[in-house]
């Protein structure tokens, strides 16, 4: 039956996307919360300028401009998430062949007339819909905290851009690791390359940005976490070609996973 | 009679690194429509990997794989539709319900209700209870719930990699059953095992692989004719040494070797001439060891070949 790993992808996975969603609307909500009010945002921002700017840099500031409550709460929380949310993207990525390769359990998945590429596409598909997920319930954190926990003027609508700017740069770490699990079989190596990857991607972007002069400056566009740029998704609106470089990229590695996914041996 | 399995040349190499390994070679087989075929060998045979071929989990390095006259690789998905099977280890989400896994399983073939229906009936016969999770279910429970996710679509082909190992003696006489009912509904069953009572009891033909070869391929019945049996016979008083001789003129023996008041040898038949010929000598034990299906092989064919 076409579409049964895809609603089943959802009924098996659900609750762990769930409390991924909540756990990260509370630290949101909370974030949101610890400052106040504007007086305690202009004693932060006098705190932020005795920082040497290329920190702040590298932590996503922009001190050429004032600080607004947005870009606090962009330093405050956005930052933080882009460190976190990969890691479930890590985890959708693994869910898609590997770990089911690796515990022997695709062997009776695709003893059924199963194409492939489904499994590839019908779970990646309710992995994104999982995404979307998280993205809203961290999302519904900052507005309950910017509506009820604090008297800072907050504009949601820019706040809800970046929340969900922050779907893409999770799928596309899920298509990354759906493709290094294609191509190198075993989990625990997935699991390396792809953890790795993401780090050198994230210290690349943030190094890059606090010395824009150097190597590291030059190297930065290799970086997918370039393309996600909250702060100034915030002040300047949606970057399309930002967006088309996620999603096509992360379009592409699926696409390439299912190649490879075709052709190899499957378990052993 | 219809093929429904067919190999021609059909050969396996893995590779890891530096390291190649031939795990299959050059393998021609042919298995018949309502057969019970048993493909035995020791582990590392190349059991698993002609299995795992003729599933389209692997792909062969060489050679081709037919089923039911179709290619295994071009129709994977339409032979698949046809094929049950249980791998020798079952590995499930362990922590879903069986019943939300064979209904899962069941809608991926397509036709949920009639396959849940079939499932209950399966697991009722086997005593299963499919309440339970995967993970707290014993190895005989999990071996239970393979036959049921392999029976359940009645696919006109089953494919069984070790399918008995784990199950109570009386659950093995069901399972039996289960087979010969398949086979007298004209299905077919392909059958891996190294279990020779299992293979005498229901498979008409049986192939012997070794080291990635298939060394042979033979009827059940003619096999069994032409068994022998180890014995070891001990005496009260030291055996004579001319017993050796006199023996292989009165009974149907062979090897026969003198240790002491011992006395080994081969017998080729019936008991009785045996037991004739010591003409009333006192003997305190009799030993007997059955061959192994493939030691029955190589005296069948070295006697061919005689």
């Amino acid at each position: 039956m076409q579409g049964e790993l895809f609603t089943e992808t959802l009924r098996r996975s659900w609750r762990t996307a769930l409390y991924w969603g909540l756990a990260l609307g509370f630290i949101s909500l909370f974030t949101v919360a610890f400052v106040q009010d504007m007086d305690a945002l202009k004693q932060y921002q006098e705190l932020f300028k005795t920082m040497p700017a290329g920190l702040l840099a590298a932590l996503g500031m922009d001190i050429s401009r004032e600080m607004t409550p947005e870009s606090f709460i962009n330093l405050a929380v956005f930052a933080q998430l882009v460190m976190i949310m990969p890691i479930y993207g890590i985890v959708a990525g693994l869910s898609l062949t590997s770990n089911d390769e690796d515990e022997g359990i695709m062997d009776m998945v695709l003893t059924a007339p199963v194409a492939r590429w489904r499994v590839i596409v019908e779970r990646f598909a309710a992995f994104c819909v999982f995404i979307v997920l998280i993205a809203l319930l961290n999302h519904l954190g900052v507005w309950l905290g910017g509506t009820f926990l604090t008297s800072l003027p907050l504009d949601m609508n820019k706040l809800a851009v970046a929340s969900l700017s922050l779907i893409p740069l999770m799928i596309f770490t899920a298509a990354l690791t759906a493709l290094i699990a294609t191509l190198v079989k075993r989990r625990t190596v997935a699991i390396g390359l792809a953890v790795l990857i993401v780090i050198i991607s994230y210290f690349l972007d943030t190094l890059g940005a606090a010395a824009t002069d150097s190597i590291v400056g030059a190297l930065r566009p290799l970086s997918y976490f370039r393309y996600y740029d909250s702060a100034n998704i915030m002040f300047e609106g949606v970057q399309p070609l930002n967006l088309l470089i996620l999603l096509g990229g992360a379009a592409l590695m699926i696409a390439a996973a299912v190649y490879r996914w075709e052709r190899r041996d499957v378990g052993l | 009679m219809t093929l429904v399995i067919a190999t021609h040349g059909l050969s396996k190499v893995y590779r890891s690194g530096q390291v190649t390994t031939q795990a299959l070679s050059d393998l021609n087989l042919q298995v018949y429509q309502g057969e019970i075929f048993g493909y035995l060998g020791p582990n590392g045979a190349g059991k698993t990997t002609t299995i795992r071929l003729l599933l389209d989990l692997i792909r062969p390095s060489s050679g081709t794989a037919q089923l039911f006259g179709l290619d295994s690789r071009r129709d994977s998905l339409a032979i698949r539709a046809r094929i049950g099977y249980i791998p020798g280890e079952l590995n499930l989400w362990k922590n879903r319900l069986a019943s939300q896994v064979v209904r899962h399983m069941a809608r991926l073939r397509g036709d949920e209700a009639r396959i849940w229906a079939e499932a209950q009936h399966l697991a009722e016969r086997l005593k299963l209870d499919m309440s339970k999770r995967i993970r707290d279910y014993s190895t005989g429970n999990k071996r239970k719930l393979g036959l049921v996710l392999a029976l359940m679509h009645r696919p006109e082909l089953v494919i069984l990699d070790e399918p008995t190992s784990g199950l109570d003696p009386l659950m093995q006489q069901t399972f039996n059953h289960m087979m010969l009912e398949i086979k007298a509904e004209g299905r077919t069953v392909f059958l891996s095992s190294h279990v020779l009572s299992e293979v005498q009891a229901i498979c008409d033909r049986v192939g012997i692989i070794r080291d990635g070869r298939l060394r042979a391929v033979e009827a059940v019945d003619k096999l069994v004719q032409v068994g022998y049996r180890d014995v070891r016979l001990e005496f009260r008083e030291p055996v004579p040494s001319s017993w050796v001789e006199s023996l292989a003129r009165q009974a149907p023996v062979s090897a026969v070797k003198v240790e002491g008041s011992s006395l080994n040898l081969r017998l080729h038949g019936d008991f009785d001439p045996l037991l004739r010929a010591f003409n009333g000598a006192y003997i305190r034990n009799v030993h007997i060891n059955e061959p192994s299906l493939e030691e029955i092989f190589l005296a069948f064919y070295s006697d061919e070949q005689k």
